[in-house]
């Protein structure tokens, strides 16, 4: 059907969408091996690393619906805080098991998506940020005031006793905590990487540029917006169940509105709708947030101003900016192949 | 039930307006049906219909002998319609091999939503793979493959939009003007596959250009103010008297005057030698590293029509959004009125009297047309709409219509006005006519021919007998350079320049 001649020239890294660069396995080792590696060299951010770690899954939550799906949603700490009660809420009343606790946030996410989903996917644009953040709002108020005798309220939940210890890896113990949550963001970079090479991210990312055509091509878009909301309440869900175990105390203020921004300004930083953007969000966010407020007091003015730099000078974000090196060395690296092609070329032909 | 798709008094209105009124129409299997009209007649309202875009009023949509009336666009994929739309449809962020991919996986799984695509990877799956390589080869898009779409050019989209609808190998194919805006070649193009699938696919097309339908359709539907008024096999449709009258303007035995379309050069005296209105000095444009113009020179003056011909992708737009001030040019300079205009914000160069309309024809979907013409008229101070409304009566009443429901050509002569107000030294035109009636673009043609009193007119236009009427002087451009330019009449009304292109 097809000979070799007429079949496409295969373009360089650079020429390619960029959703189709930098997609080697390689990545998600190397950036999990760093991040083990500055433990080891930084002993003092240990702690730090956990929150990089847990804070990405939370980004890369958002970043399915802001970046894949281009809804902006200013309630995510209501879904963070959701999955931490019901791991703490578990821990401190119920049971003991750390693994218990965590499957239950999943369980959570889920619930809350099929309960919320189908009404809050319906609006567009401001009105779905602007839902979320109400939502927000009442869980603050659920946490704090309805549900007090069993949260303590502004108090606060303490529970580290009733964490029995598990087996292997002692979730109760920091250095083990660490590895665990490493672990974890390393499957969760895996399976986020499957999501943007596979289908399931095309249609993701079509139905945010043109949602009429994905439905005249078949696809129930309600559908498919449903599915990325669920996948962002998931995995909030699921971060906040790290954050409960990590710290063994939640209280209301995990939820607040005021915190919505964090995660939006991260997956802005990070660089909205890529595949690693989440991951160099909570680096950059955290990094930056560790850096400043050891000399100044107030953080978020400088990192809002570093935002604002990010924003304007990095098309991408950090990761933008970091991919767009990579895209350089494999420029260099394919016109010094043409090169080699060439003389070896000549060579031949010199014989 | 023996047609596979048929339609029973449908009626669909918007508001006050009914775009289409109680249409009875029966679909053969296998057929291909074209649909012509003048714009507004309710064409693309009609396909709406068909496809579940618009739900009518009254009457119903049968699909051999299943009510689809009330189905919504994707359950009617399911049941095999497949539209491809006049303005593109593609999905600009992904590759090319994705669009093409996603359409086939679709089709391949027939679930509105297959739970699977989380394991599935569409550059990885043999038959996918198998499938859009075929397609990519049959619509000559090979090379493209890899591309991000946002950077093809129109007519590369169009005919990825019609595979993209061909892969998901549909019972019925509804195409809603798939030549509008492309040039000759891809036309050719796309009809070598349509014919391949002559006979063994039900199709519907609708479009103006109708030399390009004669060899393809088995019938010809005519449709004028949301009625079909005629339906039948080509040549007798064409002939039928109604269609004259309403299409093509033709009254038996009345030979109009038509020596007001010519040119009337003869009361307009262009002064060449003085200082050019527009004047563009080598200059190369491009997007990111792709240079599309290269060493671009030309120059209008004053009181000319001057047109710039091309085929699509030869850079005809690029030249113009860069002389807007939309486009920064890499190299050389761009003068209007002596004035370097080069590296000035767009609005800051209308104001200052050159105005673009662009091909799309975009207007502000919720407002009317009088707020249209408000809006310009805060811009340019100028408040007096009595002489330019005196060009376009249609527009006294349409002025309270939402811009939204207007038809193309109504569209076309509002985005004209305004631009017209404000007295604008020149108006750069790209593709005026583009999916317009063969009856609205004569209309346009004098009105063309009227402006030339009052401003300047730079037009781009691939409608080479509207352009032997009008131009005064003719620029040919070819892959991003212009390659001849004739100012000679007869060389024009010869169509000479054609060679070039």
């Amino acid at each position: 059907m097809k000979n070799d001649a007429t079949r496409a020239p295969s373009l360089a890294m650079h020429e390619m969408a960029p959703h189709r660069r930098n997609t080697s396995i390689l990545y998600p080792i190397i950036f999990v091996g760093l991040l083990i590696i500055s433990r080891y060299l930084f002993p003092s951010k240990m702690t730090l690393l956990i929150e990089v770690g847990i804070f990405a899954i939370y980004v890369m939550g958002n970043n399915v619906l802001m970046g894949y799906l281009g809804l902006v949603s200013f309630g995510q700490p209501f879904y963070l805080s959701a999955g931490a009660y019901s791991a703490a809420l578990y821990l401190a009343h119920i049971g003991h098991n750390i693994y218990i606790a965590m499957g239950l946030s999943l369980v959570t996410g889920v619930l809350l998506s099929l309960i919320f989903g189908p009404s809050f996917i319906r609006l567009r644009s401001s009105y779905f940020t602007l839902i979320n953040a109400s939502l927000c709002a009442m869980g603050v108020f659920l946490f704090e005031k309805i549900l007090i005798g069993i949260t303590n309220g502004n108090d606060g939940l303490w529970y580290r006793k009733n964490m029995h210890p598990t087996p292997i890896l002692n979730l109760r113990s920091t250095p083990d905590f660490f590895i665990f949550t490493m672990i974890v963001l390393f499957i969760f970079l895996l399976l986020y990487r499957q999501l943007d090479r596979s289908a399931l991210g095309a249609i993701f990312r079509g139905t945010r540029i043109n949602e009429r055509k994905m439905e005249f091509i078949g696809f129930n878009t309600f559908k498919v917006r449903w599915l990325g909301f669920t996948l962002a309440s998931v995995m909030s869900c699921f971060a906040g169940s790290l954050y409960a175990i990590n710290l063994a105390f939640v209280n209301p203020s995990l939820g607040e509105n005021s915190r919505a921004i964090e995660v939006v300004v991260a997956t802005l930083i990070g660089g909205v709708g890529t595949l690693y953007g989440g991951l160099f969000g909570a680096l950059g966010f955290l990094g930056i947030k560790d850096i400043v407020s050891n000399f100044v007091s107030r953080w978020e003015l400088i990192v809002g101003i570093i935002t604002l730099l990010v924003l304007f000078r990095m098309s991408g974000g950090l990761w933008g900016f970091v991919s767009s090196i990579t895209d350089k060395i494999s420029r260099k690296r394919t016109k010094r192949l043409a090169q080699i092609e060439a003389s070896t070329d000549t060579l031949k032909r010199g014989k | 039930m023996e047609y596979i798709l048929s339609t029973k008094n449908v009626v669909k209105r918007f508001g006050a307006f009914t775009a289409v009124t109680g249409v009875s129409l029966e679909i053969k299997e296998n057929e291909v049906l074209g649909i012509i009209g003048p714009n507004g007649a309710g064409k693309t309202t009609f396909l709406g219909i068909l496809t579940g875009n618009h739900i009518p009023e009254e009457g119903s949509v049968m699909f051999w002998d299943q009510d689809i009336t009330k189905q919504k666009p994707e359950q009617r994929v399911h049941t095999g319609l497949m539209l491809s739309f006049q303005l593109v449809h593609v999905f600009d962020n992904l590759t090319v091999y994705e669009n093409l991919a996603l359409s086939y996986y679709r089709k391949r799984e027939n679930k509105q939503f297959p739970l699977n695509s989380f394991g599935i990877n569409l550059y990885k799956q043999p038959d996918i793979k198998a499938h859009v390589e075929e397609a990519l080869h049959d619509f000559d898009l090979s090379d493209l493959e890899e591309m991000v779409v946002s950077n093809l050019s129109l007519g590369a989209k169009k005919k990825l939009e019609i595979a993209m609808s061909w892969i998901a190998n549909p019972t019925v194919l509804l195409l809603d003007e798939p030549f509008a805006g492309i040039g000759d070649q891809e036309i050719d193009e796309i009809l070598v596959v349509l014919n391949k699938l002559k006979g063994k696919k039900t199709i519907v097309i609708v479009e103006h250009k109708i030399s390009k339908l004669d060899q393809l359709v088995d019938r010809l539907a005519v449709m004028h103010e949301g009625a079909i008024i005629a339906c039948g096999a080509f040549q007798q449709t064409i002939e039928d008297e109604e269609v004259r009258r309403c299409y093509w303007r033709i009254v038996e035995g009345d030979e109009e005057d038509r020596s007001h379309l010519h040119h009337q050069g003869d009361t307009l005296v262009v002064d060449r030698e003085a200082t050019p209105l527009v004047e563009v000095n080598d200059v190369t444009v491009g997007y990111g590293d792709l240079e599309v113009v290269f060493d671009l020179s030309l120059k209008v003056h004053a009181g000319e029509i001057v047109v710039l011909a091309g085929r699509n992708g030869a850079g005809k737009t690029t030249t113009f959004r860069t002389i807007a001030g939309f486009l920064d040019p890499k190299k050389g300079s761009i003068a209007f009125k002596g004035n370097q205009i080069q590296g000035k914000k767009p609005y800051d160069i209308a104001l200052g009297g050159l105005k673009y309309i662009q091909q799309d024809k975009k207007v502000f979907s919720s407002l009317s047309v009088r707020e249209h013409l408000q809006l310009s008229s805060y811009a340019t101070g100028d408040h007096d709409w009595t002489e330019i409304l005196s060009f376009f009566p249609k527009l006294n009443v349409l002025m309270d219509r939402q811009a939204e429901k207007l038809s193309g050509g109504e569209k076309q002569m509002l985005l004209m006005a305004m631009a017209l107000i404000g007295k604008p030294g020149i108006i750069l035109m790209d593709e005026p006519t583009e999916g317009l009636a063969p009856s609205i673009i004569e209309d346009l043609s004098v009105i063309f021919s009227k402006l030339r009193s009052k401003t300047t007119l730079f037009i781009v236009e691939q409608n080479l007998p509207l352009v032997a009427k009008i131009a005064d002087r003719v620029y040919s451009m070819k892959e991003g350079k212009i390659v001849a330019e004739t100012t000679k009449r007869e060389e024009i009304e010869r169509l000479e320049f054609e060679r070039y292109l």
